[in-house]
């Protein structure tokens, strides 16, 4: 099968004609006062939102009791289902000790699987011994309200409980880069203005 | 504190209390729909590859005697299901498409949604066009509660020698109407012998019937897809008549005694059928 | 379109006062947005010769979510668009439109959501609404709930609202009133004495109805029908139970083709687990519990509630070939998992240890009886059937053995061995009657190689042997990925056992991206099979595409 050489141009050409162009004019100016609305947002630092999520015995607590005595917390979103996921918590946990000794971070793991894996999660993480502290959201409500759509999805929050920093998608050796970053929180350093 | 448990009780219960209709038989709803001059067009689109559709044949067979006779039934071969040798399979070798029905299909979007779907006096509800079967009961009682706006009359003589029929249907409309209306007029052919993929055991042998009965197969649309034009436009005062004659030269598969001419009349724009009526070619 | 120009004068309204510190300190914005497009083109292997798809050339799904803050109070909306949607999703969602728009008030004991709003009631068997873009399924609540936490352990919730269909306004005499109820109470929460307890216990119960009026000619429709659960959650030292029933009164619609039996449903799970081993059992068993609010709705919307399949889902390509769905009309199985890390610095752990995994679940029908004499099985307008309930019906409907080994062999790298076994019944869940069930054998070696502390290689080789259906199969995949930015991958799959030489064809698929932060820009050009959804018993052909497909996904 041969690429089309000249389909590169003639494509892009051939889309923009077809599209109803009102409707994608409002989609776009939606994006724009939100991505505008955003830019504003950068000033200050967003905190948790007031939802309950479920602890893997069942017991329903809100997520803004979560407390780390100033300390940097990292809250990852994850799912059985999702390799790149459990790839990433493979990779913390493996640093877990070291970067609690040096740091005292703290690393909450949100899953978010639904009601047909939800009681296979407490088995699973005791089974590949996880360290940390593993959440259930089962129906989405924290992802929800904390505007997560892909996962793997990670937020590092600083000692006051803003979220300086968050990121999708794992890629081998990011680790290291989200440790440097929980560094510098430790320290009390502003690494949200990064971007 | 405890009083609120008490409330949240209360409302509980009386909750519970009203949310159960339990229903006890008979459970089939015995109505009568023989007063009214009113026909409903039911389109069934299916193919012979669809496993899920002889149970919609059912159903618009069961609508028909339900509504004493009053809905116009046309199957409309179209789309995946109803190719000719479906997954190379030679007892699917049959081919019931017409181009009528294939405009049809494709205008309406029927098959895109799956088979089976049908169309009832192709009206446009919130979702579109296409009706699921077990929507039909319902959209069809709804239509039959009006009076009719037109009134349908077919007259067909067939010539047994030169195999040629004549048809004169003659459309009265009852009520002042605007717009364009056209007539459409179809062959439609019952007891047609040819395998069908079914998946329901009570219906007939599974996986395939290869002695299913198809019928109402529509065979060809007589003046074209989109029919012809009545008035042309504006308004048609109420008693106005149309007459329109149209020939038609049978081909060898098609058996004049179990053949029938249905012709509906609609409005251009809205495509929503006023009218339909049946007649079968030897009547 | 009214309402289109309120919310983006609501929208242009809020920048100034965003704009203004004090304001600033308290009020919060974030929102995340997805853009998926699909561009169609000929291919003649495939037997596509147009270039259109359902008469298109392409595809566009997308939407935006936004969230606004300010103390107490939040509220946000979502505006999506298909235009025109993208192959294999339901023409319904053709247009566009903010189908989802909602506010909240919370406080310490009380939440108030008016407009749109997602809820679980328990495992979902009376309640469950929620949204799954990359389904197109969304059949949110459009009303009011209420969420009382009077004491720490005790929850009661409250909703009412009609659902989601696709874009149609509700109307009267139109799709039904969803109505609901559900408390639950943590033991070991309210009673004091209960707090250090080796016993953790969490009892709960929901109550649903829904109302819709009876506009069905044929047959008299009960107007209100009520389903209700009864649930616990019991922790015993390393042992945890977790179990809810659900029954439901007389429901007739679409699915069940009209009967008149009760519906009732009940998932109990057990587990034990410790550090390094975790084991856990499953049984499940569905009788006529389909939950729609509106009875003539046979496509993947409206439902109420949410029946879980008991089935390991799977994600590599080739395992994912005969998926599971729940059959809403009956079904019964159970699941087996073990989970154990064999330790490190054991022999066979080697320094980082090895992880098993092993999982067995079947799903077999329920056994029917005739109702009465003169009906048959499934009649309309009947009782049905009866079926005893710990009994199970002769079709199996799925069953799977999946064997999964993890190994990390040093810190560059580590790899997954993975070996299924499936017994997949094509007939009922694909719609292919007459054909027997699938029983294929898959294994899939997945490496990844980190040769720099940057860059890292992964490839996979799968394989699918049956001699069913389409037959064997084989797949290969690499992926080498710079972090934190790129990726590329290709990907093939290879239909080599197929019985027919010119369906022996290659789906290959070829990718790349970039990611920075939270924004995440894809595209991936190649062939995707072609298939057949069938969904309440309606059959739809997805046609096998081949083309280019983009999608930006961001979160601010």
């Amino acid at each position: 099968m041969q690429l089309n050489k000249k389909l590169g141009c003639q494509t892009v050409y051939q889309i923009i004609k077809r599209i109803k162009m009102k409707k994608v004019l409002i989609f776009a100016l939606v994006i724009l006062i939100s991505g505008y609305i955003s830019a504003q947002e950068t000033k200050q630092g967003a905190k948790l939102p007031s939802v309950n999520v479920k602890t893997l015995e069942g017991q329903t607590f809100n997520i803004q009791n979560i407390d780390n005595d100033g300390k940097p917390i990292i809250i990852s979103f994850w799912a059985l289902w999702c390799k790149p996921c459990k790839k990433e918590l493979d990779a913390y946990n493996d640093n877990y000790e070291d970067w609690r000794d040096e740091t005292g971070v703290k690393i909450i793991a949100v899953s978010i699987d639904d009601s047909r894996s939800t009681a296979k999660v407490l088995p699973f993480v005791n089974g590949k011994d996880w360290e940390f502290e593993v959440l259930l959201d089962p129906n989405g409500d924290l992802k929800r309200a904390m505007s997560v759509n892909m996962i793997p999805h990670t937020f590092i929050l600083d000692g006051e409980g803003n979220i300086v920093y968050q990121h999708t998608s794992y890629y081998e050796g990011l680790e290291d880069e989200i440790f440097e970053l929980v560094e510098k929180v430790a320290a009390g350093e502003d690494i949200s203005g990064k971007k | 504190m405890k009083t609120k448990y008490i409330i949240i009780v209360l409302f509980l219960f009386a909750f519970i209390i009203n949310s159960c209709d339990k229903v006890s038989p008979p459970f089939v709803e015995g109505r009568d729909y023989c007063s009214g001059n009113k026909k409903v067009l039911l389109e069934d689109y299916t193919g012979h590859g669809c496993n899920n559709c002889p149970e919609a044949a059912v159903i618009a067979h069961d609508l028909q005697d339900f509504f004493c006779e009053r809905v116009v039934i046309i199957g409309v071969h179209a789309g995946y299901f109803a190719q000719p040798y479906l997954n190379g399979d030679s007892l699917l070798s049959a081919d019931f498409n017409t181009e009528a029905g294939t405009t049809w299909d494709n205008y309406f979007g029927v098959s895109a949604q799956g088979n089976p779907n049908g169309l009832i006096d192709r009206v446009k509800g919130p979702s579109g066009y296409v009706i699921s079967k077990d929507s039909w009961a319902k959209v069809i009682d709804t239509l039959l509660q009006n009076n009719a706006k037109a009134m349908i009359t077919i007259n067909n003589e067939f010539n047994i020698d030169t195999k040629i029929l004549t048809t004169s249907v003659q459309t009265k409309f009852t009520e002042d109407v605007s717009g364009n209306y056209k007539l459409i007029v179809c062959i439609t052919q019952d007891n047609i012998i040819a395998p069908q993929l079914n998946k329901n055991e009570e219906i007939g042998p599974t996986p395939m019937d290869i002695n299913y009965v198809h019928n109402h197969v529509l065979r060809k649309a007589i003046n074209g897809a989109w029919g012809e034009s009545l008035n042309g436009s504006g308004t048609v005062s109420a008693n106005t008549s149309y007459d329109k004659t149209y020939t038609q030269e049978f081909v060898d598969d098609w058996i004049p005694k179990n053949c029938h001419i249905v012709a509906f009349v609609y409005h251009e724009d809205t495509k929503t059928v006023l009218q339909a009526e049946e007649l079968g070619v030897l009547e | 379109m009214k309402r289109l120009i309120t919310i983006l004068i609501f929208a242009l309204l809020i920048t100034p006062f965003v704009k203004g510190q004090d304001f600033l300190s308290k009020s919060q914005v974030h929102g995340s947005f997805e853009l998926d497009g699909m561009y169609y083109q000929a291919d003649d292997a495939l037997g596509i010769t147009d270039s259109l798809i359902n008469g298109n050339v392409f595809g566009f799904n997308g939407f935006a979510d936004i969230i606004y803050s300010l103390g107490n109070f939040s509220a946000g909306f979502r505006y999506e668009a298909y235009l025109p949607p993208i192959a294999g999703f339901d023409r319904n969602l053709e247009g566009q439109g903010f189908p989802y728009l909602w506010a909240t008030y919370t406080t310490e004991k009380f939440s108030f959501t008016v407009g749109n709003f997602y809820e679980q009631f328990g495992n979902g068997l009376t309640l469950r609404t929620y949204q799954e873009w990359s389904l197109g399924y969304d059949n949110s609540i459009n009303g009011a709930r209420v969420i009382y936490e009077p004491t720490r352990g005790l929850i009661f919730k409250g909703v009412y609202g009609t659902q989601r269909y696709f874009w149609a306004p509700f109307e009267k005499n139109g799709r039904g009133i969803v109505k609901g109820f559900d408390g639950e109470i943590n033991l070991n929460d309210v009673f004091g004495s209960m707090a250090d307890s080796k016993i953790r216990l969490i009892l709960g119960g929901s109550a649903v109805s829904k109302y819709q009026s009876d506009q069905n000619p044929m047959y008299k429709m009960p107007q209100n029908v009520a389903s209700f659960a009864g649930r616990f959650n019991l922790g015993i030292g390393k042992f945890n139970f977790t179990s809810e029933y659900a029954y439901k009164i007389n429901d007739p619609s679409a699915v069940n083709s009209y009967i008149y039996k009760p519906g009732d449903a009940l998932v109990f799970t057990g587990s034990y687990s410790t550090k390094g081993l975790g084991i856990f059992a499953m049984f499940k068993r569905i009788d006529n519990m389909s939950y729609k609010s509106d009875e003539a709705v046979l496509s993947n919307a409206l439902d109420i509630n949410f029946l879980p399949p008991i089935v390991e889902p799977h994600t590599y390509m080739l395992a994912a070939m005969y998926p599971y769905a729940t059959q809403p009309n009956g079904e019964m199985g159970f699941q087996l998992q073990i989970n154990y890390k064999i330790p490190k610095k054991s022999k066979l752990g080697g320094k980082y240890g090895m992880g098993i995994s092993v999982n067995y679940s079947q799903i077999n029908d329920i056994a029917r009886e005739k109702a009465n004499d003169t009906a048959y099985i499934g009649q309309s307008g009947t009782m049905g059937w009866t079926s005893d309930f710990f009994k199970f019906g002769d079709q199996i409907f799925n069953r799977d053995l999946t064997i999964e080994i993890d190994k990390k062999f040093n810190r560059r790298f580590k790899s997954i061995f993975k070996y299924i076994y499936q017994d997949y019944n094509i007939a009922t869940i694909l719609g292919h009657t007459g054909e027997p069930n699938v029983k294929a054998n898959i294994a899939i070696v997945d490496m990844t190689w980190k040769f720099t502390s940057k860059k890292s290689i992964r490839w996979e080789l799968q394989g699918l042997w049956t001699s069913e259906d389409k037959g064997d199969w084989a797949a290969a995949l690499v992926e080498y990925t710079i972090s934190p930015h790129w990726f590329f991958t290709i990907a093939d799959q290879y239909n080599y056992g197929n019985k027919h030489s010119y369906e022996q064809l290659h789906y290959y698929t070829g990718s790349f991206g970039y990611t920075l932060k939270t924004t995440r820009f894809a595209l991936t050009y190649g062939r995707q099979r072609e298939g057949v959804v069938c969904v309440g018993g309606v059959c739809r052909q997805v046609p096998a595409s081949s083309g280019f497909y983009v999608t930006i996904s961001s979160s601010f």
